[in-house]
């Protein structure tokens, strides 16, 4: 960002309507420390950061981590939301289309699920807004915040997610039905929905769980196409802005916070491996 | 071949689609005998029990059938097929613990198996796994049944395999290289109980390599070549006086400590007709094309 072109102090001017002559120039430049070498700037905003003081937005003044958490607020509703959209229509049909392999459904399903998969998310959101909003008129092309806000981001995440998801579940859970323990158990006579739900699904998790983890990643880090077309301010739109307006620490506010959340989904992700799979704890 | 059988084969043939990969197998097999198959890698044994238990998706039954328990297979929808197989069929795989899941406890595959074939009784549930567990020299039975499969040895999971079909009361035991992958003092242990378990009149298809095992614990024994039963009969006289050459051959092949490395068995023949009877119950497959081998 640093090495970026753009002066954080004139665009802060520029925002303000304030005419910028070199003298008012140097000043904000003062007042902001962008005077400051970068090494000591960076130096001084790490030290703080270890005490959690992630500093003042460049833009507004307010304290980075109320402007993080404020928008954090956002993106957990829209990340849940496109996550449970995701989960109720994969988990059934990619248990459906494996046990009923190279079947009718099977086949539609993997046709729409690579079609989703092949999607971009702002062709989507696009898509979206031109049959929600031009042709049907049912919903706002603005985002509110409310829960018909919500529908389109939601669904503009959820349906590259939800594909990608059907083909990687279908994946784990062939795989595992491939498994010689499958046909022991067939062979003692064990009913179908026992092996399926019982051993293959919950043997099929951990794989699941990560794919699951990765995204729940990316998506707390906030989708920064479908925040910005659909203007739902979660984390995605504040960091587009901040780079925009070469907001250095709410910038570096949201690396923290990013990298912070990747840590912990995968701490997550890890501890539920061990309740799984009794070997992960051994190895 | 047979006055009583439990399992009778007539004429069967099987394959995966590109052709037959065992054809024309007959042979009879009464309650509580034993019957080993034998023969080299690749020549059907395994396929042969696939087919026979029926489960699993292929093998396809091309030709022949199967008769077990007196009920012919053939007239059976796929259902009912699995249902008779699984009731009254046990399998034992060459890898041990392959049969289960390697994450989930023995009690619960226990109890799962146990419920889904509606014999499950909480009360009498671990009475009955303390005796055939016993019976099977396998000691602190809890601690067994709270155990994963993964956490334990190939002689062990083999065993434990073994209690899950006493458990059962099944009437036909398929056994795919069963002693395979165990130590010696182990591979012993689990023949023994083969043997014992047919007292309850468990008959017992085997199909093995282990040529020693064949002779320890069948009644009789089948050789198998290229996809045909090539010689049938009572095991003492097939080990001592082998009528096929390629009996003699792959007799002959059996390592020995101290013995010089024996050649490998002819794989050059193509069989044709019916197995015959050259003495009583030991049947000889007798029309032999030799060098005339197609790859299938």
């Amino acid at each position: 960002m640093y090495i970026s072109p753009g002066d954080p102090a004139l665009k802060k001017l520029n925002a303000q309507g304030i005419s910028v002559s070199e003298e008012t120039l140097e000043a904000a430049r003062e007042e902001m420390g962008l005077n400051r070498p970068f090494l000591v700037r960076y130096a001084d905003w790490l030290g703080n950061a270890l005490t959690g003081d992630l500093g003042t937005s460049y833009k507004d003044g307010l304290p980075v981590a109320g402007k993080l958490v404020h928008a954090l607020r956002y993106t957990l509703i829209l990340s849940a939301g496109s996550l449970a959209v995701s989960l109720i229509v994969a988990l059934p049909l990619s248990v459906i289309s494996a046990v009923k392999k190279d079947g009718l459904v099977d086949n539609l399903v993997r046709v729409l699920s690579f079609i989703g998969n092949s999607l971009p998310n702002f062709l989507i959101s696009v898509l979206l807004m031109y049959f929600f909003c031009v042709k049907t008129r049912l919903l706002p092309v603005i985002a509110e915040e409310n829960f018909k806000g919500l529908i389109m981001p939601c669904l503009a995440l959820a349906i590259p997610m939800c594909s990608r998801f059907i083909r990687q579940f279908r994946a784990e859970i062939l795989e595992q039905l491939g498994r010689d323990y499958v046909f022991g158990a067939r062979a003692r006579g064990v009913k179908s929905s026992t092996i399926l739900f019982k051993n293959v699904l919950h043997n099929a998790m951990i794989p699941i769980i990560t794919i699951i983890a990765l995204s729940v990643g990316t998506l707390l880090g906030g989708s920064v196409v479908v925040e910005t077309i659909f203007r739902w301010p979660g984390l995605g739109k504040l960091v587009m802005d901040s780079i925009t307006a070469r907001d250095y620490p709410v910038i570096q506010g949201f690396v923290i916070f990013s990298s912070s959340v990747y840590v912990l989904i995968n701490l997550a992700a890890d501890i539920c491996y061990r309740r799984l799979d009794p070997r992960v704890g051994e190895m | 071949m047979n006055s009583n059988p439990i399992l009778s084969l007539e004429g069967l043939c099987a394959g995966y689609g590109n052709g037959d990969v065992i054809s024309d197998i007959s042979f009879s097999l009464g309650r509580g005998e034993a019957l080993c198959v034998v023969g080299q890698s690749g020549c059907g044994k395994s396929t042969l029990l696939k087919s026979i238990l029926g489960v699993f998706d292929l093998p396809k039954i091309t030709g022949g059938d199967i008769v077990f328990d007196s009920q012919r297979l053939s007239e059976l929808s796929p259902r009912q097929r699995a249902r008779l197989s699984s009731s009254g069929m046990g399998l034992i795989f060459q890898t041990p613990g392959a049969a289960f899941n390697p994450i989930r406890s023995y009690k619960k595959q226990f109890i799962e198996t146990l419920k889904s074939r509606g014999t499950y009784d909480k009360s009498t549930f671990l009475p009955l796994i303390r005796d055939v567990f016993a019976r099977l020299g396998l000691e602190r039975y809890e601690r067994i049944l709270a155990s994963c499969p993964y956490e334990m040895s190939g002689g062990m999971n083999q065993r434990i395999a073994l209690a899950l079909v006493m458990l059962m009361q099944q009437k036909l035991l398929l056994a795919d290289e069963p002693t395979s992958a165990l130590d010696a003092a182990t591979r012993r242990t689990v023949a023994d109980e083969l043997i014992s378990m047919r007292s309850d009149g468990l008959a017992q298809l085997i199909v093995t390599h282990d040529l020693a095992l064949a002779a320890y614990i069948a009644d009789r024994i089948a050789v198998m070549h290229r996809g045909r039963i090539v010689e049938l009969a009572p095991a003492r006289e097939l080990l001592d006086a082998p009528l096929h050459p390629y009996t003699r051959a792959l007799l002959k092949t059996a390592p020995r400590l101290g013995g010089a490395l024996p050649t490998a068995a002819a794989d050059t023949e193509v069989y044709s007709g019916q197995l015959i009877e050259c003495s009583p119950g030991h049947y000889i497959l007798k029309e032999v094309q030799h060098g005339r081998h197609t790859e299938r």
